[in-house]
């Protein structure tokens, strides 16, 4: 018998599940951290409004076209400006604080130019690096071919090696 | 020859022929794809409070939902068609085999959805394994079937068949007779080597080498008014319908689903083991004419 959504601890265990990789999905596209957790909300929200009517196998997909459609909907006024944390600071005795100065720079230069790709350029590879996820699962959560993903990337990546160009 | 376009997403998962990795160790680009992999590798977003964002989540959840006035959603069973036959089974594993006792009517769905309901007496069995291409049962007594469209539908009797081709009919086979009549769609008869095929509106008496032809000016089975049925509905709007059938109001306290089943107008402890029954729940009649439903 499969899990029903509207049980308690199902819906939990939904929440658990995907309710982080979802809110980083929105932020990747909307630059907008309170934005992209509100639409969490809205979209779990819906889930449980329709928990019925969807199965637990559904609810992932369900969940990720319910937030983007919600996302659409919103006007989007200001430009998307994303901000990374740095996991991980290296621990090497060898680094001078000229390649700790210059790499701090590279990596603030590759933020700022993360966040000016396109939308979909910058989501599949941020999907990609972020949450790890393989083309596979990024082709099936925003509905291409995994062959469009891949363009998708190559095109970022394409796009990121102006930094260089740019001493 | 893979695609120039998709080159550095393959690069990225290791996917790359020896030339095209040579031509980028030469050119320098792989030497910027690996800084930018590098410095990227280390980004992370901030930390996401998910015990917190569920507790928000939970405090928003409202559960008030809008019952609807007018009930289009319930299902009266529109056509029955009878059948009298004596009939044998036989049991094999994946066989499902339902009686109705005395005095109770017996409401079933198949796992495709399809109805049946037993009058009194009556008994049913059929084996699910090959529903896709076949939809076999077999019949002792009265039942009223209402079919979803799909594969050939039988109903065997010892005394004939009926084939349903789509539609909603009742079976009455008692002594040696059958007695079919169709309400909606077509039903093909087949007795002793003969067809006799009904339209809406049609029935047919078979008794021995006899058979009778009528007309009928009903179009659901006498035997079965009073009975509410229901297909993949939502449990509150049942539970609706119940309270409006017995004016009582009830409590439910258990998961939202969805149920296919019936109840009977007639006798509300029976109504309620109806529904409750097949979820495994208990139900307790209180003063003032509420009903608690509970695990």
């Amino acid at each position: 018998m499969a899990d029903n959504v509207c049980k308690e601890e199902t819906y939990q265990s939904l929440f658990y599940t995907h309710s982080e990789h979802l809110r980083n999905f929105l932020y990747y596209k909307s630059g907008n951290l309170a934005q992209a957790e509100d639409l969490v909300q809205d979209a779990f929200s819906k889930l449980w409004e329709n928990c019925e009517d969807v199965t637990f196998e559904k609810a992932k997909s369900f969940l990720f076209t319910v937030a983007n459609n919600l996302f659409l909907n919103q006007i989007q006024h200001q430009k998307v400006v994303l901000k990374f944390e740095s996991r991980g600071h290296s621990e090497r005795n060898d680094e001078t604080p000229q390649f700790i100065l210059e790499e701090s720079e590279f990596k603030k230069k590759l933020e700022g130019t993360i966040s000016s790709l396109p939308e979909d350029q910058r989501t599949v590879f941020l999907m990609n690096r972020i949450d790890k996820k393989k083309y596979r699962e990024i082709a099936e959560i925003v509905g291409i071919s995994v062959k469009a993903v891949e363009k998708r990337m190559h095109k970022a990546l394409t796009h990121l090696r102006k930094i260089h160009k740019d001493v | 020859m893979p695609d120039q376009d998709t080159l550095y997403a393959r690069w990225l998962n290791g996917d790359i022929s020896p030339e095209e990795e040579k031509a980028l160790r030469s050119s320098g680009e792989w030497a910027e794809l690996d800084a930018i992999i590098n410095a990227a590798n280390s980004f992370t977003l901030p930390r996401y409070d998910q015990d917190d964002a569920y507790k928000a989540l939970k405090s928003k959840k409202k559960d008030t939902r809008v019952l609807p006035l007018n009930a289009k959603w319930i299902m009266g069973i529109a056509a029955s068609v009878s059948v009298l036959v004596a009939a044998y089974f036989v049991l094999t594993p994946t066989h499902t085999q339902i009686s109705a006792a005395y005095a109770e009517n017996q409401i079933h769905h198949t796992s495709d959805e399809s109805i049946i309901v037993l009058n009194d007496g009556s008994s049913i069995s059929y084996d699910e394994s090959d529903w896709k291409n076949e939809r076999i049962v077999n019949l002792i007594g009265e039942a009223s079937f209402d079919v979803i469209e799909g594969s050939p539908f039988i109903v065997q009797t010892a005394y004939g068949q009926v084939e349903v081709l789509g539609t909603t009919f009742n079976v009455r086979s008692w002594d040696n007779a059958i007695s079919v009549e169709c309400y909606t769609g077509r039903v093909k008869v087949t007795y002793g080597g003969k067809e006799a095929v009904l339209t809406k509106g049609k029935g047919v008496k078979i008794a021995g080498n006899n058979s009778t032809s009528f007309n009928i000016d009903h179009n659901s089975a006498k035997w079965q008014s009073g009975l509410s049925i229901f297909r993949s509905e939502r449990i509150e709007n049942v539970f609706f319908e119940l309270g409006r059938q017995y004016n009582v109001v009830v409590e439910y306290e258990g998961d939202r689903m969805r149920f296919s089943g019936g109840f009977v107008h007639d006798d509300i402890n029976n109504a309620l083991y109806q529904i409750t029954g097949p979820l495994g729940m208990s139900y307790e009649i209180k003063p003032d004419n509420i009903v608690r439903v509970f695990k």
